[in-house]
């Protein structure tokens, strides 16, 4: 029943290729090596745990180009993940990202997406726990299958009559809609792949969705606790009765309080998804599996914000280890619920966003350029680099030349030397094309001219024709105006 | 009776006031004409000005006399007999004064003079002005250039033309030093105008600098956009590789909801699609079997099932294909052969059956069956593929593109990014193609230079200018339409081609001032240094000689007159005032020796007057040790005694009155606000006396001049008057001579009249030059 798919090493050889292709390594043979623990000598050995090549042999990284490529980056304070992308080495970003639902580029609430995120340079991970009518936890956010999960035929399952049965004939769908041959995850699967992968910096955000007993919820946190530390892991629910179940359950646990999204968020994620499917009625079904479309949901969903609680009532009935995760719209527009949090004494308040990874930083950029405090976290559909980068764009500051690096020979290390502090790191490969054109790719998205000191200046063909504005009046001088009279007598 | 001859109380009393206003402007045409004339300035036009205002100031003192003395009687027993009298009073008077002033200067002194007279006044004209501009010294004379707007000072010069005039002795004198006499006197005026054109001249370079800056900011924007072609360009080609990102990201996304849709319909309709080939094979397993074979009914039976199908496919948005095509085909094993495992486990069957198929010849043959299916993964990428032209028209890309690269490469990239570069106006040929990258960039940088020059014509046509970018100052002033600015501004008098708005006050001096020093000594030269003859009548100097005869006469003679007028008029007023107070007693109870005595009284107190001053009076220009002595006693000899004594008394009375006449001038601005209001309409009553400068005329007389720079003389021309009447009589009116056909006549303006019995006579002007000697006149 438990089909447990170690995929991370297929991961990280995947990334060795990828990199050594972009490097210009002559050899792939060896990259299993990423898991050979290596007692001598490793420059790279003050990187991050989850930093690709830390493991490897000093020799490897210089064989295989890793060296130059993580060297010349952690100039530019950036670094690369196990995980393929690209990470920020120091914290200076001033919150904390959380992959939503696993890595941004991963099936969601699949063990893929969390291995990839345990390893992407995050600082934590949400996943959805739901139960299925023969008591089994899986990870889903959904009422009912079919966006995220779905049957090769089509058949659809409501989660209240949902079996494992049921579950285990699923698949899971990619980021864009498409069915992968990858399968839905258990929960006990998703506990198990986070212990194995990271430490107790990095908590695991359970997100209980759905209507759970109590006995089942003393079922999942008796799973939980069998899997992850304490402070390994914390619950979050949009349904306050849970999450006064669980303080009963688990008094010492972090209990985080998921407002319902703004109204004008679900009606722009509605129109969102009218405008993707276009005309396409069974495009559409595919999205109803998502809560936020289903109108049945509406009455629930209203129910739950009428009876929201504030930070005060929160911190009340869940105790001083709470926190608010709220709409990064809601965030936006109630300017205290920072600040009524803390007077409450929560210990956290975090952001989540259902319009986009892209409105969700865009708008924490605001909040920060108006000189508001910023959530503890961000629970977004990006990785850290693609939100930090966003919020402080001299993250990327070169600290030295290129040139000064101890290792800079790779035409790549000299490509993240060139690059401008608002370029994408993220996609280094497509820099190479531009910047041969004196371009580079910006992280909004946009292609831009390099500065010129990084584009060889071509001598003037025509003579500069120059136009000065000055203008010379000579001095007045003084001189004689009257001509001497013509002396002349009378005749005589 | 005696009360029927007085005039009534109240006309007295009217015209007691009215000569008291009418007073205060003869006043000041008074002072206006002593600064005229005693300025020293050789202006003609300021003189006519003045000679205007005093012709009918003196018009309105006559008329005012006039009727003072003829509104008595009959005249005034009424009211409106009183008014309708005073109005043919001045309709008749005010006419005859006005116009019969010039007549009588023009027909006794004027237009008999002689050339000798004309020529002469010409220089005693500018001997005045010299004096005033103290560029000559008369050796003992009194007059003081320092002091040159004193009434002393200014009255003595007024008379000095006239007295100058009358002295030929003196002229002749000072004939041989004219040239530098004329000299100073053009370089001393220009001196004291200096100030005055050299303030005109830093008004105009304010407004040349301020051009000029304009300009130059104008220059710098242009340069500005001009430079910034390149970074423009490479901005709207990062924006054009900001476009193919954009579009390959949306291409992708395209692609991914195609995948979704192709496998949202393959799950709905494989199991639909499966059963119509289940429905379909049970037709013919129905009716398409030897025992119960139909062929109508299983054609029937199966075109039912494909239209259901087609059905289906149409619901789901499914491009038509035939059923088969959703068979998949399965290759099964090659007959012929079999495998000695393959033998033992079918105990030898599958070696029997493939000897079996290689005796009937299909050895090597594969097995294919085709089966139907309800396997989702079978149907998607079928339906994908079936949806691609779907996607093409919706995308205008095939499906499949693989890469950014091969995505940049397309057809339809180039395309898009011509059609979004056009709403920029960036126009890019129709073949282009997106590795043209410096075409591209050259047409953006086409059109930011061809945005800047249109951008500079249209600021710089904001200014009224055409002028190219960046010209340097020294360029830039010497423009022709700056130039033409520059001269708009100076005036042509005072401007010099190129004159640059550089130059500080001796520059100017010497380039502009200097140079109209030397236009006006020779114009002026070419006057004195002309033979006497010139200035004959219809000779090119007669009209400039008359000018200045009158310039000599009129402003002694006006201005004796003039105070005369007022002197008397302000003595009589309170005689007049006194018997206003008791008019009826003073008109009926005076006796007859009363009324002697008050006439006596009055006539004495206007000796007085004239006597007072003389007696009493004193000037250092009649002092014995004057040098004015000499030019009085030629005045006497030469012209009248009496006139020198007048002379002497307008020396001592006329620096009194002046001062008041500038006073009252000065407060109520009367001489302004004649010149603004009343000038022009008496200037048109009075055109009829000018000569009409036409441009033919203007020529003649330039050619006249030239000649006589030239030679010496006058170029004479035979002067013929042909006309369509025979015996008509021909005068030539502005000539002595009798019209002949045959006579010679200087190049010159004619005033011809000719007229004959039964005929309307013509008079006009003519030009008498080369080419137009023979002037025709058609009588009606």
């Amino acid at each position: 029943m438990f089909i447990v798919s170690y995929q991370v090493n297929r991961q990280v050889m995947t990334t060795a290729v990828l990199l050594s292709a972009l490097v210009g390594c002559s050899s792939t043979s060896d990259v299993p090596k990423a898991n050979v623990i290596e007692s001598g000598n490793n420059s790279l050995s003050h990187f991050p745990a989850d930093s690709y090549g830390n493991l490897l042999t000093e020799t490897d990284l210089v064989e295989n180009g890793i060296l130059d490529l993580q060297l010349a980056l952690a100039n530019r304070n950036l670094y690369q993940t196990k995980s393929g992308n690209i990470s920020i080495l120091n914290q200076q970003c001033g919150i904390d990202v959380i992959a939503k639902r696993g890595h941004a580029e991963y099936p969601e609430n699949t063990v893929t997406a969390l291995q990839h995120a345990a390893l992407g340079g995050y600082d934590g991970a949400v996943i959805s726990a739901q139960v299925t009518q023969d008591n089994y936890w899986v990870s889903h956010s959904d009422t009912q299958t079919g966006r995220a999960a779905d049957r090769y035929d089509g058949k659809r399952f409501k989660f209240n009559r949902i079996d494992a049965d049921d579950w285990n004939t699923l698949y899971a769908r990619d980021r864009e809609g498409r069915l992968t041959k990858e399968r839905p995850a258990y929960l006990i699967q998703m506990l198990r792949e986070w212990n194995q992968l990271t430490t107790l910096e990095e908590p695991l955000n359970i997100e209980i969705s759905g209507n759970a007993s109590e006995l089942q919820l003393r079922q999942l946190d008796m799973m939980v606790r069998g899997q992850l530390a304490t402070g390994h892991y914390f619950y979050s629910a949009k349904d306050f009765a849970s999450l006064r179940s669980l303080r009963q359950i688990n008094p010492r646990v972090y209990l985080g309080y998921v407002w319902e999204p703004h109204p004008t968020s679900i009606n722009v994620l509605r129109r969102d998804m009218k405008k993707a499917a276009g005309s396409d009625a069974l495009v559409k079904q595919n999205a109803r599996g998502l809560n936020y479309l289903d109108r049945r949901e509406d009455r629930a969903r209203n129910k739950r914000r009428a009876n929201a609680k504030n930070a005060a009532s929160t911190r009340r009935y869940l105790g001083a280890n709470s926190g608010l995760h709220v709409d990064i719209r809601s965030y936006q527009q109630y300017a205290t619920i920072e600040s009524r949090s803390r007077q409450a004494g929560l210990a956290r308040v975090s952001t989540y966003s259902i319009n986009g990874a892209k409105y969700h930083a865009d708008n924490l950029k605001k909040i920060k350029r108006v000189g508001r405090p910023l959530p503890d976290e961000a629970i977004i559909n990006t990785t850290k680099y693609g939100l930090c980068s966003v919020l402080v764009p001299t993250l990327t500051a070169a600290k030295k030349p290129t040139s000064a690096l101890p290792t800079s020979t790779s035409s790549l290390a000299k490509l993240i030397g060139k690059l401008p502090n608002d370029a994408d790191f993220s996609q280094l490969s497509s820099q190479i094309d531009y910047v041969e054109s004196a371009h580079y790719l910006t992280n909004l998205g946009r292609v831009k001219q390099l500065p010129v000191a990084g584009v060889v200046k071509k001598k003037p063909r025509a003579k500069v024709v120059t136009h000065s504005a000055t203008f010379t009046i000579s001095e007045d001088e003084s001189f004689e105006l009257k001509a001497q009279a013509v002396q002349i007598s009378v005749p005589n | 009776m005696k009360n029927s001859t007085k005039k009534p109380q109240w006309l007295a009393i009217l015209l007691f006031v009215l000569s008291l206003i009418y007073l205060i402007p003869e006043v000041v045409f008074n002072a206006s004409l002593v600064n005229v004339a005693g300025s020293g300035n050789m202006d003609d036009s300021l003189l006519h000005s003045v000679e205007l205002f005093g012709r009918w100031i003196s018009g309105i003192g006559v008329t005012l006399l006039v009727a003072d003395l003829v509104l008595k009687g009959p005249l005034v027993r009424s009211t409106w007999r009183c008014i309708a009298s005073f109005v043919v009073i001045a309709a008749l008077v005010w006419p005859t004064v006005f116009f019969g002033q010039k007549w009588l200067v023009d027909s006794a002194f004027v237009d008999p003079s002689t050339s000798e007279q004309r020529q002469e006044a010409f220089f005693a004209s500018i001997l005045r002005s010299s004096l005033a501009n103290n560029a000559l010294n008369i050796k003992g004379l009194p007059y003081d250039p320092e002091h040159a707007t004193s009434p002393e000072e200014m009255t003595f010069l007024a008379l000095m033309g006239g007295m100058v005039y009358a002295n030929s002795e003196f002229i002749e004198h000072a004939d041989s030093q004219k040239s530098a006499i004329l000299d100073r006197y053009l370089v001393n005026r220009a001196g004291a105008d200096f100030p005055t054109h050299y303030g005109q001249y830093k008004t105009m370079r304010d407004e040349v600098v301020t051009s000029w800056k304009t300009y130059s900011a104008g220059v710098k924007s242009y340069d500005k956009t001009l430079r910034s072609a390149t970074p423009e360009a490479n901005k709207a080609w990062a924006d054009v590789e900001s476009e193919i990102v954009s579009g390959w990201k949306g291409y992708s996304k395209k692609q991914q909801v195609y995948t979704v849709r192709a496998e949202k319909r393959a799950q709905k309709v494989a199991p639909l699609i499966y059963r119509h080939h289940e429905d379909s094979n049970r037709c013919i397993n129905r009716y398409g079997k030897s025992k119960n074979y139909n062929q109508e009914r299983l054609t029937r039976c199966q075109n039912d099932e494909i239209a259901q199908y087609k059905r289906t496919l149409k619901k789901y948005d499914i491009p038509y294909v035939d059923m088969d095509h959703w068979l998949r085909k399965e290759v099964g094993r090659e007959q012929g052969t079999t495998s000695w495992t393959e033998s033992m486990s079918t105990l030898g069957l599958s070696a029997v059956l493939a000897g079996l198929e290689m005796a009937a010849g299909k050895s090597g043959e594969r097995d294919i069956t085709y089966i139907y299916t309800d396997d989702v993964t079978f149907y998607t990428p079928r339906i994908l593929a079936l949806m691609k032209p779907s996607f093409l028209r919706e995308t205008g890309y095939p499906m499949g593109i693989e890469s950014l690269k091969a995505f940049r490469k397309h057809p339809t990239t180039a395309k898009k990014i011509i059609k979004t570069s056009a709403r920029k106006d960036i126009k890019l040929a129709k073949n282009w193609r997106v590795n043209q990258i410096t075409t591209f960039k050259n047409v953006v940088k086409k059109k930011v230079r061809a945005e800047a020059k249109a951008a500079w014509k249209r600021e710089i046509s904001k200014q009224d200018l055409t002028l190219a970018p960046y010209l340097t100052w020294s360029k830039f002033q010497v423009q022709p339409e700056i130039q033409a600015r520059i001269k708009a501004q100076m005036g042509a008098d005072n401007y010099v081609k190129p004159m640059l708005a550089s130059w500080n006050n001796k520059q100017f001096y010497d380039k502009v001032v200097k140079v109209n020093i030397a236009k006006e000594r020779e114009h002026w030269l070419s006057y004195l240094e002309a033979a006497r003859s010139q200035f004959d009548d219809g000779g090119p100097m007669a009209e400039q000689g008359k000018s200045a005869l009158r310039s000599i006469i009129i402003p002694p003679i006006s201005m004796s007159l003039s105070l005369l007028l007022i002197l008397l008029t302000v003595v009589k007023l309170p005689f007049k005032f006194w018997s206003l107070i008791d008019y009826n007693a003073t008109h009926e109870a005076g006796s007859k020796f009363e009324r002697h005595i008050g006439s006596v009284l009055s006539a004495g107190v206007m000796i007085a007057v004239f006597v007072v001053p003389l007696i009493f009076g004193s000037s250092k220009f009649t002092s014995n040790e004057s040098t004015a002595s000499y030019f009085l006693n030629k005045f006497d000899e030469s012209v009248s005694p009496v006139g020198s004594v007048v002379l002497k008394w307008v020396i001592y009375t006329q620096p009194i009155v002046q001062p008041v006449g500038a006073a009252f001038d000065n407060n109520m601005q009367i001489s302004a606000k004649f010149e603004r209001f009343l000038e022009p309409s008496l200037a048109g009553l009075d055109k009829q006396d000018v000569v009409v400068e036409d441009p033919a005329m203007i020529t003649s007389l330039q050619q006249q001049k030239s000649a006589l720079k030239k030679d010496g003389k006058l170029v004479s021309l035979p002067f013929r008057v042909t006309t369509n009447v025979n015996n008509a009589k021909i005068r030539v009116m502005n000539i002595k001579d009798r019209y002949s056909p045959k006579m010679m006549l200087p190049v010159g303006n004619y005033d011809v009249e000719v007229s004959a019995a039964g005929h309307r006579p013509e008079r006009r002007w003519v030009t008498h030059q080369q080419g137009t000697t023979e002037h025709k006149f058609m009588l009606n």
